[in-house]
């Protein structure tokens, strides 16, 4: 048997809707068997108690479902928790710190009681509850049940990265500009919070935002004394205001490194700091020998000349307490790892008669560069002149009237940026031409073109008096940066921190620009930040660091001043009164009216 | 709906068993005939009863200051009123669908009580009148006495039955007892014999039966399912069809309503008792299925039942 309009499965779902709305038909089919009775006198009685309980039948006791819907009304009410808040008041954020540093000790659960306390005492309608692990999130949205924080942060862990706090203070900061209320952040946590930042964010918001440091009890907050703290080169290293007094961290704290103070071309120096006294180890290297330098707290290792010919792509430093269990420290502390910069090639530089002889001084004194014949260097460097003819990358020299600034750099579709970053990283300020015209001898002036290149026009001016731009100490790394740009070739980054993306501008350029992944250097395990590293100063090929997270220039040589903390008695929040209590009672004396109502008969 | 076979009310074995019950009156009104229950009036009769001093107008021949009184004996007037309307004769039965045991309708039980009552009140020289009621009373027979006249009222009351045309005819004790008291009787025992089923309701039948200036003596004819249904027969999807008003009630019987209806028929129960109490008249539930005047007996205890 054939189906022409059907296919025999179709034949078959057919049937099968058919047989299942027809069965639910004859569950509602209903045949009276008749049977005669004396009187049904007594059925219909039992029948209209059971019409008068049906959704049907009409309405008739509004007064008794008035007084109800009134008590569950103001019930809700109450449970709502109402409050009234005026239009000046502020909204708040609570961000939660949720880098790997709080997952040392009993950090993360101590924030979150913090957390559920602070809640309590903010209004609910204009608070935010952000956690800041890797990639922010929020927990709370303005209005939300402070209930739900129990149940949405039963799951938290710390995440294995560095703190985000400053990135979302940056964020709400500019949302907080354009906002009509006021934005007050709490931050809870391990965050390090510095007086900068909070100078930064106040700018960035207008003034719009406040920040404070929460903490339980604020006698064992640290007070706001400037604080100061050296680079790893140093043997004082400070630990920031939020670590505990005691033994807070033995394993790897820090791990970095730097070209060979040595000068051996072509080698680097690690650094290695630990928060116990023992040596760690290297991963694939075990022939190392480990200079211990003396820390205020932990210990410092220095693994000097280690040639980057033959290293693996990746260096993994691991703890001599690895696998062992050790108070205050972190499974991910362990082990940290970075990636080692590829091979330095000596560039060769040409230099024209018209040079200065301080050009030969800096080229000889970088090992990176070397005096080479002028068919052979990759740059060359004098006055228009000396340069005709090659076809190297230039450095001209040339008189002022012939620039439109005092330093020109060319480059097609290339990127100017570590030409910036080396006026930066060299202490050379940059301004605009009006500012020139106000001020012709200070400061120096650039100006970029998009022309074929890279080539570089100076003001031949700047390195004779008045300026005497050979005279500064920083006259090298001018030469050393401005010769490798030409060149093309990888910048080598003084130094990198485990635990700090390179987040200087000039520094993230520099990676960047190289191809480098060095935005992953200990990305993989990351060692909570040992502190902060301002107090350094710029010279050729020493091993400058980076410092906090957000410091807008490496070289800036600022002191910290901590962002004072507050406790939670201390918080002052408008709005916020006894309005729910008082729903409560009400409810409560409807109730008992009712009960009265009910009892005198007066209500069914 | 047939009649009740005379044979079934004139049963010598019937009429044997009734021999040692008595209906004892307190006090029956003056104005009746000479029987053999004590009137309220004094007068000629064999028994002292009391003295009294002598007022003017006695026979001073006896030359006494007080007379003896006697007591004077007369009848107990008792009215029968068998229920004879719908409810008393729907066709009911026992066992499940299709096997069903039809039932004698519960009116021929009550006529066996009436036929019972009749026969011990004539027999003690009593006068007994019988006024069947459905939606209205009728006279069947007016009140007289004698027990040669039990045949007679077998024979009567074995010739009611229901309404054969027209509507069935409901139960209505309001209008009944209305009509029954306009006769202007004299006061004696009403007997109501009746499933006691009035549409108007328990409230509207008790305020109308505590009208009355009778004594009275209900007898309520009952059957077991009246209270608990068959469960058998009473289950699933049904029409119930009332017998009087033929009203059609559509129901799917759930324990729920079952409870319900218990609560309903419980209700019933109640005001019937409590009027009884109230009252202080007699109150007897004759099951129609179980021999009636087994049942009757257990009114007249000692043989004797007190008016």
């Amino acid at each position: 048997m054939n189906l022409e309009f059907l296919s025999p499965l179709g034949f078959a779902g057919g049937l099968a809707v058919l047989a299942g709305a027809l069965f639910a038909l004859h569950r509602l089919r209903v045949r009276h068997r008749e049977v005669i009775v004396p009187t049904t006198l007594f059925w219909k009685q039992a029948v209209e108690d059971s019409l008068a309980r049906k959704l049907t039948a009409s309405f008739r006791h509004p007064r008794a479902y008035l007084f109800v819907l009134a008590i569950l009304a103001l019930l809700l009410l109450g449970i709502a928790g109402p409050s009234f808040q005026s239009e000046g008041d502020s909204d708040y954020v609570i961000l939660l710190d949720g880098s790997a540093d709080m997952a040392r000790g009993d950090c993360l659960p101590e924030a979150l009681a913090l957390t559920q306390e602070l809640l309590e005492e903010l209004p609910r309608d204009h608070t935010t509850l952000i956690y800041s692990d890797a990639t922010p999130s929020t927990l709370l949205a303005p209005g939300e049940a402070n209930l739900l924080f129990g149940a949405r942060s039963e799951s938290l862990v710390p995440s294995s990265a560095p703190e985000t706090i400053t990135t979302e203070l940056l964020r709400l900061a500019r949302e907080s500009r354009w906002n009509d209320r006021p934005l007050s952040a709490y931050v809870i946590g391990e965050a390090v919070l510095s007086g900068e930042l909070r100078a930064e964010l106040n700018q960035a918001s207008d003034g719009r935002l406040t920040i404070q440091r929460v903490r339980a009890n604020i006698e064992s907050a640290p007070t706001g004394e400037p604080r100061k703290s050296n680079g790893p080169v140093s043997d004082s290293i400070e630990a920031t205001d939020r670590k505990p007094a005691g033994p807070w961290d033995d394993s790897i704290i820090a791990f970095g490194m730097a070209p060979a103070a040595s000068g051996e071309w072509g080698a680097i120096d690690l650094w290695i700091e630990t928060g116990d006294e023992s040596a760690p180890s290297i991963q694939g290297l075990e022939d190392v020998r480990f200079e211990s330098a003396a820390l205020k707290r932990g210990s410092g290792w220095w693994v000097r000349n280690l040639m980057l010919e033959g290293l693996p792509e990746t260096l993994t430093v691991i703890s001599a307490l690895a696998g062992e269990p050790h108070a205050y420290a972190l499974s991910l502390d362990d082990r940290a790892e970075l990636a080692v910069p590829t091979g330095r090639g000596a560039i060769g530089v040409w230099l024209g008669a018209d040079a200065p002889d301080a050009f030969a001084a800096a080229v000889a004194a970088d090992p990176g560069l070397f005096a080479a014949p002028k068919g052979e260097a990759a740059v060359a460097i004098g006055s228009a002149a000396n340069l005709a003819g090659t076809s190297n990358a230039t450095w001209t020299l040339a008189p002022r009237s012939d620039l439109e600034a005092s330093m020109v750099a060319t480059s097609e579709g290339g990127s100017f940026a570590p030409i910036f970053a080396s006026l930066d990283l060299a202490g050379i300020e940059r301004n605009t031409g009006k500012q020139e015209a106000n001020a012709p001898l200070d400061p120096i002036t650039f100006a970029e073109r998009g022309e074929a290149g890279p080539a570089l026009w100076c003001d031949a001016a700047l390195f004779a008096p008045p300026f005497e731009l050979i005279e500064s100490r920083s006259f090298p790394l001018l030469v050393g940066f401005a010769a490798r740009w030409l060149a093309g070739t990888q910048a080598v980054v003084p130094f990198a921190m485990a635990g700090h993306a390179l987040p200087a501008s000039s520094s993230e350029s520099l990676v960047n620009a190289a191809g480098q992944a060095f935005a992953s250097a200990g990305a993989a395990a990351v060692p909570p930040a040992a502190g902060s590293y301002g107090d350094t100063v710029a010279s050729l090929l020493s091993p400058v660091t980076s410092g906090s997270y957000y410091q807008p220039g490496v070289l800036t040589n600022q002191s910290t001043l901590p962002i004072p903390a507050v406790a939670i008695g201390d918080i002052q929040v408008g709005g916020g009164s006894a309005l729910p209590t008082l729903l409560l009672l009400l409810a409560l004396l409807l109730l008992a009216i009712e009960w009265h109502v009910f009892r005198t008969g007066r209500m069914p | 709906m047939a009649a009740l076979a005379f044979e079934e009310l004139f049963d010598p074995k019937f009429m044997e068993s009734l021999h040692w019950l008595r209906l004892v009156a307190g006090r029956v009104p003056m104005g009746g005939r000479f029987a053999e229950q004590r009137s309220k009036a004094m007068g000629h009769g064999i028994e002292f009863r009391d003295f009294r001093p002598y007022t003017p107008g006695d026979d001073r021949r006896l030359g006494r200051v007080f007379l003896r009184l006697f007591e004077e004996m007369e009848d107990l007037p008792v009215y029968l009123m068998p229920d004879l309307s719908a409810s008393a004769y729907t066709p009911e039965a026992t066992g499940p669908p299709g096997g069903e045991t039809p039932l004698a309708p519960r009116a021929h039980g009550g006529l066996r009580a009436a036929m019972a009552l009749a026969t011990i009140a004539l027999g003690q020289h009593d006068s007994v009148g019988v006024f069947p009621f459905s939606n209205d009373v009728k006279v069947a027979i007016r009140p007289q006495s004698g027990a040669g006249r039990t045949m007679t009222f077998a024979k009567v009351l074995s010739g009611l039955g229901p309404e054969t045309s027209g509507p069935a005819a409901t139960t209505d004790l309001v209008n009944s007892l209305r009509k029954f008291e306009g006769m202007r009787l004299r006061n004696g025992l009403l007997v109501i014999i009746s499933d006691f089923f009035d549409p108007a309701g328990i409230e509207a039948m008790t305020k109308a039966l505590g009208r009355t200036r009778h004594k009275l003596l209900l007898l309520q004819l009952v059957r077991k399912g009246d209270r608990d249904p068959d469960p058998v027969r009473m289950s699933g999807d049904l029409r119930l069809v009332d017998s009087e008003t033929g009203d059609a009630q559509n129901l799917s019987i759930t324990a729920e309503l079952l409870n319900r209806y218990r609560s309903a028929y419980d209700h019933f129960e109640t005001g019937l008792t409590d009027f009884a109490t109230r009252r202080q008249c007699g109150l007897l539930q004759l099951d129609v299925d179980q021999p009636i005047v087994d049942q009757l007996a257990t009114l007249f205890e000692g043989g004797r039942y007190e008016v």
